[in-house]
């Protein structure tokens, strides 16, 4: 039972972070989807992974809400790969969920005493 | 359940997310894993909390609120599919530039080969003939069982027409016709036309109407009102530049006045040397038609037999019921007229036949030669794409998991073939287009209705039609096999996919049954082959080097008087014989493998008598002095005809070697006498026996022949072929140098059909030549294809196992160990493939028999060879990659990809 809840727990904390980690990570340059999951595993030290069918229709919602834009490009002798990269739109929607998550993070790190740790 | 998503955006998805598990799988094995491990965590991607499908669906359902309507039709959504299908297809067949090419090209090859032998087979086989109805015209021949001439299309006698036109209920028509060699002479410019003499009812009851003027009239068949003539198309354009006022004008015709009464339609030049047999001495193409108009006695005559009679049958009368009354009626004529019907039967004979008959046989055979190597060239390519379709597992999988039936999977596979199909058809119209060009060019020029090959809708309709056949074939196995991604069953550890064992079961199947064909198309050429070396290494029984020939014509109103033609003759042949590096001259009736022929019954003194109707044949020829010099005939024994033998003086023969054996075994031929039954009064003594010499073709073996003297028989020649036999260096020029002394002799003497000797021959073997080159070219060809299939085979092969041969390697196997695996593997499909295609070969080659000389069609060297050469080709098709293997690292190995 309980590690059903922390189960529950940690598919929340994703859902609600997800758009947070895409939107960041495309902040630097366009990427492609391989890349970003990739990097979301490396860069959380294998705490959070996203695999084909959690990432893609997040980042299709996301191409939908006009936040990031995808374009098919060829290098040469290379199939062609889907970049994503932010739009000005999507910019602020960053700066605005970043200040919103920081705010509850220190919420809670106040509630839970982690603050400090 | 599926996404119902809009083509292109169904194709965008499905890329993305191979391209990403594509990834996956490469960082898997880099980083260790068992291809089988990685196949298993790459698999593993597409698992989620909700299935990756219902996710999209909300997604772009989401912006896109289409009202879900069900039972929607989703016909019209078809058309798009197959739209975006074909495009998907084309982008990816332009990202495979070098597999494209190479499967088009290999396509190109094989439909190409195919349209350019269709194109023939449509033109000669298929086109229906030219003629109102004609499936209701026949021939009608008769035979003689007793004559033992090796064909059996012989004449009719000349009073068997009024008599069957009388008697015969089942024909509403009977018509005659006969070979009617005809020089025009006006302006001075004298040229010799084919001419044809038919009877009055012949060209109506053809069903062909002439352009200008009329048909002939019944009265016109009479002596004194026949002096008339119709033109063909080509001459009347030629020689009378398509003059619009010709009806009524006359031209002269072998010096004989005549009247023009019509032109007949372009492209009517019935009947042509190729459409009868070659006894009848008919032009290459009939140009000019006068009435067949002869004395009453003619008609009477019931020994004579010259005529080439076709008949249509009454409306509802079947082939059946009309031969039945005819060979009644040949029972009847056998009892009445003994002496000359006795042992004659008739029979009848579709005129489409007659006119194909000979050609359907090899024709077939090089259709199913160029068949088989379209089924190894789709083999080839079916072999490709499905090693191809292993790569796109991982597409597969997604298409899979987003909820594609499997039915569209395979309707986008299919369409990517068919793009493939369409591509390689085109281009090989294009190819089949020159092809047969070229193959124009060296065909045989007695294969009938040449004429009319051209590429119609008939040839592009059939063209099409093998395109779309071959990308269903070639396409549906590689389809079938990359749709069976079973998504669930896949995603379970326990399942050991060996889906790269699965491919390399479906290749062997592909190698045998490419081996197979293959072995029986290279038994069929190297039985031809060598039946055509055996034509080739015949002793003709002249030497035909450094002899030229052309036929001189004399015309009966000129030369009349049988004495001015011999007198002629014998000029010509002693001015020839001046000519500077000319050795000998002489003229025969019928030149060897010139393709006429001249049969008779002879009658042998002091012989046992023989009942009538079954004396011995033989072949007649009428030569003059010089002829046996000229041609390089051996004398064998006694002498050559020389001035002594002339008119008043006793009657002499040459004999053949055949008929000396025959006739006269004890070997004392000469001084013997025989004579000929139905023209001699005299006997001819035999003065000297000469070589056999072939006659009617190079397969055939020489018959009894024999000669006698112009000048003591000049009444029977009006034509005669010329053989000159001269030095090397003065052949180029010999044409010229012979028409200025023939134009010195009479100017309206025209020089007709120059050649040499040795172009006789080459055209006499043209056709098993033609067949031969063709069959060989195709089995060659299909051969490398075969092999370069097999190599491909066993490479992949070798690919997919480096893990596994490393592994072997590295427990302990040699080099050796490897090289045996890899080649016994890989020879399997070989070894059955030469089995069943010897199998194959032993019941088909029976259909080529007809078309081999001196060798049975199941020659059993010839199937030993072919055996042991295809196993000795596939093992060298075997070893390169096995030695590759056999050379592997193991510690590479184990590391590979």
């Amino acid at each position: 039972m309980p590690h059903t809840n922390s189960q529950k727990l940690d598919r929340e904390l994703k859902k609600g972070s997800a758009e947070l980690l895409i939107l960041s990570l495309l902040e630097g340059r366009a990427r492609h989807g391989y890349e970003l999951s990739k990097l979301i595993e490396s860069r959380s030290e294998g705490v959070l992974k996203f695999n084909v069918a959690s990432l893609y229709p997040l980042l299709y919602r996301l191409e939908k809400r006009g936040w990031i834009e995808g374009r098919w490009v060829e290098k040469a002798g290379q199939r062609r790969r889907r970049y994503y990269k932010l739009t000005p739109e999507g910019k602020k929607v960053l700066v605005a969920q970043r200040s919103t998550w920081q705010s509850f993070v220190m919420a809670i790190n106040r509630i839970t005493g982690l603050e400090g740790a | 359940m599926n996404l119902r998503l809009a083509p292109t955006r169904e194709a965008a998805i499905v890329e993305e997310l191979a391209q990403h598990l594509e990834a996956c799988y490469a960082d898997f094995l880099a980083s260790g894993a068992t291809k089988e491990e990685a196949e298993r965590l790459t698999r593993a991607e597409l698992r989620g909390n909700e299935s990756l499908a219902q996710q999209l669906r909300r997604v772009e359902r989401q912006s896109n609120p289409e009202p879900i309507i069900l039972g929607t039709n989703r016909r019209t959504n078809m058309i798009a599919d197959l739209w975006q299908d074909l495009r998907f297809g084309a982008r990816l067949l332009l990202k495979r530039p070098a597999f494209t090419l190479i499967a088009v090209l290999t396509l190109a090859l094989g439909i190409g080969a195919n349209t350019a032998i269709f194109s023939v087979i449509n033109a000669v086989l298929l086109r229906p003939l030219a003629f109102n109805d004609p499936d209701r015209l026949f021939m009608l021949w008769t035979d003689n069982p007793a004559w033992q001439l090796g064909f059996h299309e012989l004449p009719p006698a000349n009073a068997d027409l009024p008599e069957w036109r009388a008697s015969a209920t089942s024909f509403a028509q009977i018509a005659a016709l006969q070979s009617h060699l005809a020089e025009l002479s006006d302006d001075g410019n004298p040229e010799r036309v084919g001419g044809v003499r038919v009877s009055a009812n012949l060209l109506p009851m053809l069903g062909v109407q002439p352009i200008l003027g009329r048909q002939f009239t019944i009265e016109e068949e009479d002596l004194g009102k026949h002096r008339v003539v119709i033109l063909s198309y080509a001459l009347w354009q030629r020689r009378f530049g398509g003059d619009t006022n010709i009806v009524g004008k006359q031209i002269t015709v072998n010096q004989v006045p005549r009247s023009i009464i019509g032109v007949m339609p372009e492209g009517f030049n019935f009947p042509r040397a190729t459409e009868m047999p070659h006894i009848f001495n008919l032009p290459e193409k009939a140009d000019l038609w006068t009435p067949l108009s002869k004395e009453a006695t003619f008609w009477e005559n019931r020994v004579q037999r010259q005529l080439i009679l076709l008949g249509r049958l009454k409306a509802g009368v079947t082939l059946a019921q009309a031969q039945t009354e005819m060979d009644a009626i040949a029972v009847h004529q056998a009892r009445a007229y003994p002496q000359t019907h006795e042992g004659w039967r008739v029979w009848l004979k579709p005129l489409f036949n007659q006119i194909v008959g000979q050609t359907r046989t090899p024709l077939l055979v090089l259709l199913g030669a160029v068949g088989s190597l379209l089924l190894i060239a789709c083999a080839n390519i079916a072999s490709l794409l499905l090693a191809r379709a292993a790569v796109r597992q991982r597409e597969m999988a997604v298409r899979a998991a987003i909820g594609a039936a499997r039915a569209r999977i395979i309707r986008q596979l299919l369409a990517e073939s068919l793009l493939l199909a369409a591509l390689g058809g085109s281009a090989g119209l294009l190819l089949g287009y020159w092809g047969l060009g070229a193959l124009l060019k060296f065909i045989p020029p007695d294969v009938p209705r040449l004429q009319n090959v051209t590429l119609d809708t008939n040839v592009f309709l059939f063209t099409a039609l093998i395109s779309i056949l071959t990308g269903v074939l070639f396409g549906l196995v590689p389809a079938w096999q990359a749709s069976k991604v079973n998504l669930a069953e896949a995603l379970k550890d326990t399942s050991r996919t060996n889906s790269a064992g699965r491919g390399i079961r479906s290749h062997s199947l592909l190698v045998t049954a490419e081996v197979a064909l293959v072995a029986v198309l290279l038994i069929g050429a190297v039985l031809m082959l060598q039946s055509f070396r055996r034509l080739l290494a015949v002793d003709p029984g002249f030497k035909p080097q450094g002899v030229a020939t052309f036929d001189l014509l004399l015309p009966w109103a000129r030369y009349g008087d049988g004495t001015k033609r011999g007198q002629l003759f014998e000029q010509a042949r002693l001015q020839l014989n001046n000519l500077p590096g000319v050795r000998a001259v002489g003229a025969i009736s019928n030149l060897p493998l010139g393709g006429n022929e001249n049969v008779t019954r002879l009658s042998v003194e002091g012989a046992a008598p023989v009942p009538r109707g079954k004396e011995p044949v033989a072949e007649d020829r009428m030569i003059t002095p010089g002829y046996f010099e000229a041609m390089g005939v051996s004398l064998v024994s006694g002498r050559d005809f020389d001035k002594t033998d002339s008119a008043g003086k006793p009657f002499v023969v040459i004999v053949n070697e055949q008929l000396a054996r025959q006739f006269f075994p004890q070997g004392d031929a000469i001084g013997k006498r025989i004579k000929r039954v139905l023209d001699d009064k005299e006997w001819g003594t035999i003065v000297g026996v000469v070589r056999d010499v072939r006659g009617y073709a190079m397969e055939t073996q020489a018959r009894p022949q024999f000669y006698h003297p112009l000048a003591q028989t000049p009444g029977e020649a009006d034509e005669m072929a010329v053989v000159l036999r001269a030095d090397a260096p003065a052949l180029p020029s010999l044409r010229s140098a012979i028409q200025q002394e023939l134009k010195q002799l009479d100017a309206a003497l025209p020089l007709a059909n120059f050649r040499t000797m040795q172009q006789v021959v080459t055209t006499a073997v043209a056709r098993p030549r033609f067949t031969t080159l063709l069959l060989g070219l195709f089995a060659a060809t299909a051969l490398l294809l075969t092999v370069v299939g097999l190599y491909g085979v066993v490479a992949y092969g070798v690919n997919q196992r480096t893990r596994e041969i490393g592994i072997r390697m590295a427990l302990g196997a040699q080099q050796q160990n490897v090289l045996a695996l890899i080649i016994g593997q890989g020879m399997q499909p070989a070894f059955a493939g030469v089995g069943i295609g010897m199998a194959g070969a032993f019941a088909l080659m029976r259909l080529l028999a007809s078309q081999l000389y001196e060798i049975k069609p199941t020659d059993p060297a010839t199937f030993g060879v072919v055996a042991l050469g295809l196993l000795f080709v596939s093992l060298i098709a075997c070893y390169i990659p096995a030695r590759r293997a056999a050379k592997t690292d193991p510690m590479a190995a184990l590391h590979y990809e």
